[in-house]
């Protein structure tokens, strides 16, 4: 072990492991104290933006969906919802409810592979997937499981898994038949056994002692757990619609970052993501997830960012259910999606990524073409809570040796599975002691 | 692209189209046309990882990838001998793609796991440029369909060689 130097302190980590993405982090103490956090980003901002003017609305799933290759449903979904309210149309609840199968499927391959590849390492010290994968093979394997059956529904209802072929605004090119869905029940029945134990493995690590005084915001609906539909809400008290919420977000230039971040009007960071959704939407977790979750020691919120593994996990069995409950009732919906009317609008469109709420903004004019986009990821909007979570952590983790204070630091940016490619593109982590 | 019900060969290119350079492998994959032995074409993968199921039982896998390195549009043709530390395969890998985990990444998976093909040949296409937009290098672009023709051959001689 490296002994710290009271005084001053400097750790550096080239290019961050395990977080989709590239960029940055670098944090000064000085005297014992956490002075500056700076979480960098470097990248051209908002390309997609500016690539998006001047296409046909009905391109922006197909485009929108490229940004991320882990959640290529969640920017399908939210361009749909986006253009779908500009133009004033509404799709039907087999349209909706296909939609939402599609989207489970996305979010147990999206939480399976953070789950089991990129955060479980950082709670039994091993450096890599492949070293998890030596060490740990039966939950490695079981999280493969996981996310392969992820893909199948991506597959079956998408067209393929990477970047599905089969979304359109209004709905589907074709809807799959009953049989093709009632394909997915009998391994969606035995992928619940796994999704069931992955919770109770995730439930036994050993967690810090951390807790944030988050402002959480979430979508919320009734009597459901929310996924591509919803108001948002927030755990002060906000209700508002997709539209009412993006006229509330502020964007802002850092000068260390080419990214833009993202708070509220009122000028306070808030946080987007599994600990928010489970914060705000618990009581709606279905009766296996909701076990799971008490079984794992959750109470109604939690407000330990280590711990959103086990939220994931939690939201991992929520998906099954899910899913499996929408598999049951699976009628193909005729016709697989309702028409694009002519004309234009301003349309937002909201929904829960895996990583947290993601939401688009679409001017588009009389002749269905975008005039201007607005493309707010969940990353944007929790990167000054990251940084805020990171001087929590690094405060309360000085005794630790240099080499074990950057584990932490890049645990705690981990804990928040970070798209740093939906929103920029280079990390490097830097920690600096006075 | 033809498929036939024999694996004994798969391409899959990894890469995004909307990185420049990193789209190399899917615009190789997209200049395959004619003979390819019956081989399999997987597809462009997003993701490394996809590689771990997408390409089991296959007695070969042609993985087609940008790379950096100093000289764009230089192609690289390296076998990985699984069985032995990757670690001794010393092709630059990019990293500046949205993978989660890099291709190296999964053939280490893959050996651990004692699972994918017999052989794995990645094919790599120097870039030069990573940053966002969409459009190759020219100098990347001139070797696509030079690639794309160094895929079909492997894939027509390995095909025949295990028939």
């Amino acid at each position: 072990m490296t002994p710290p130097d009271e005084r001053r302190r400097t750790v550096s980590v080239q290019g961050l492991a395990r977080v989709e993405g590239e960029g940055s982090l670098r944090v000064e103490v000085r005297d014992g104290r956490v002075e500056d956090v700076e979480l960098q980003i470097f990248e051209p901002p908002r390309f997609f933006e500016a690539f998006l003017r001047g296409r046909r609305a009905t391109e922006a799933p197909d485009l929108t969906a490229r940004i991320c290759g882990i959640c290529p449903v969640a920017y399908q979904m939210s361009a749909c919802a986006a253009v779908e309210d500009a133009l004033g149309m509404s799709v039907g609840r087999g349209i909706a409810d296909l939609r939402r199968l599609l989207y489970c499927g996305e979010w147990m391959q999206s939480h399976s592979l953070h789950v089991h590849m990129l955060h479980a390492p950082d709670f039994l010290g091993c450096q890599d997937a492949v070293e998890m994968a030596q060490q740990h093979r039966p939950a490695f394997e079981r999280g493969l499981a996981l996310k392969k059956m992820g893909n199948r529904i991506m597959e079956t209802i998408g067209g393929r898994a990477i970047h599905p072929v089969n979304v359109q605004v209004g709905g589907f090119y074709r809807a799959p038949s009953r049989a093709e869905v009632a394909a997915l029940a009998g391994p969606l029945t035995d992928t619940l056994t796994l999704a069931l134990a992955t919770v109770e493995w995730v439930a036994g690590f050993d967690f810090p002692d951390v807790h944030g005084d988050y402002r959480f915001v979430a979508l919320r609906e009734p009597g459901r757990y929310p996924l591509g539909s919803g108001r948002v809400a927030s755990s002060d008290g906000l209700d508002t619609s997709p539209a009412g919420f993006a006229d509330l977000v502020v964007e802002e230039h850092v000068a260390r970052s080419t990214a833009l971040h993202a708070r509220l009007e009122d000028r306070l960071e808030y946080l987007t993501g599994p600990l928010a959704r489970y914060a705000l939407n618990s009581a709606q977790l279905p009766d296996e997830a909701a076990r799971a979750a008490a079984d794992a020691g959750l109470g109604p919120s939690c407000t330990n960012p280590f711990q959103s593994i086990i939220v994931r996990a939690v939201e991992i069995v929520f998906a099954c259910q899910e899913a499996l409950a929408l598999v049951e009732r699976y009628e193909p919906p005729d016709p697989p999606s309702v028409p694009v009317p002519a004309g234009g609008g301003v349309g937002t469109g909201a929904t829960e990524a895996p990583r947290g709420l993601l939401f688009h903004r679409y001017h588009i004019d009389p002749e269905g073409t975008i005039t201007a986009a607005q493309i707010v990821p969940p990353t944007s909007q929790n990167q000054i809570t990251i940084e805020s979570d990171i001087r929590r952590t690094v405060q309360a983790s000085l005794d630790l040796s240099d080499e074990d204070l950057t584990w932490r630091s890049e645990q705690a940016v981990r804990n928040h599975d970070p798209c740093i490619s939906c929103a920029t593109h280079f990390l490097d982590l830097t920690i600096t002691r006075q | 692209m033809t498929v036939t019900g024999a694996r004994h060969v798969v391409i899959a290119a990894v890469g995004c189209e909307f990185r420049r350079d990193d789209g190399a492998g899917p615009a190789v994959l997209d200049r395959l046309h004619g003979e390819l032995g019956g081989a399999e074409v997987l597809g462009a993968l997003a993701s490394p990882l996809d590689l771990l199921g997408a390409w089991e039982g296959a007695e070969l896998a042609i993985v087609i990838d940008a790379i950096g390195g100093d000289e764009p549009g230089m192609l690289h043709v390296v076998e990985v001998d699984l069985g032995s530390s990757p670690d001794a395969c010393a092709l630059p890998v990019s990293r500046s793609s949205s993978h989660g985990l890099g291709v190296m990444e999964a053939l280490r998976l893959a050996r651990v796991l004692g699972s994918g093909p017999a052989r794995v040949v990645l094919v790599g296409v120097a870039g030069q440029d990573f940053g966002e937009g969409v459009g190759l290098s020219p100098s990347v672009s001139a070797v696509v369909d030079r690639a794309a023709r160094l895929v079909a051959e492997l894939a027509v001689t390995a095909t025949a060689g295990v028939r």
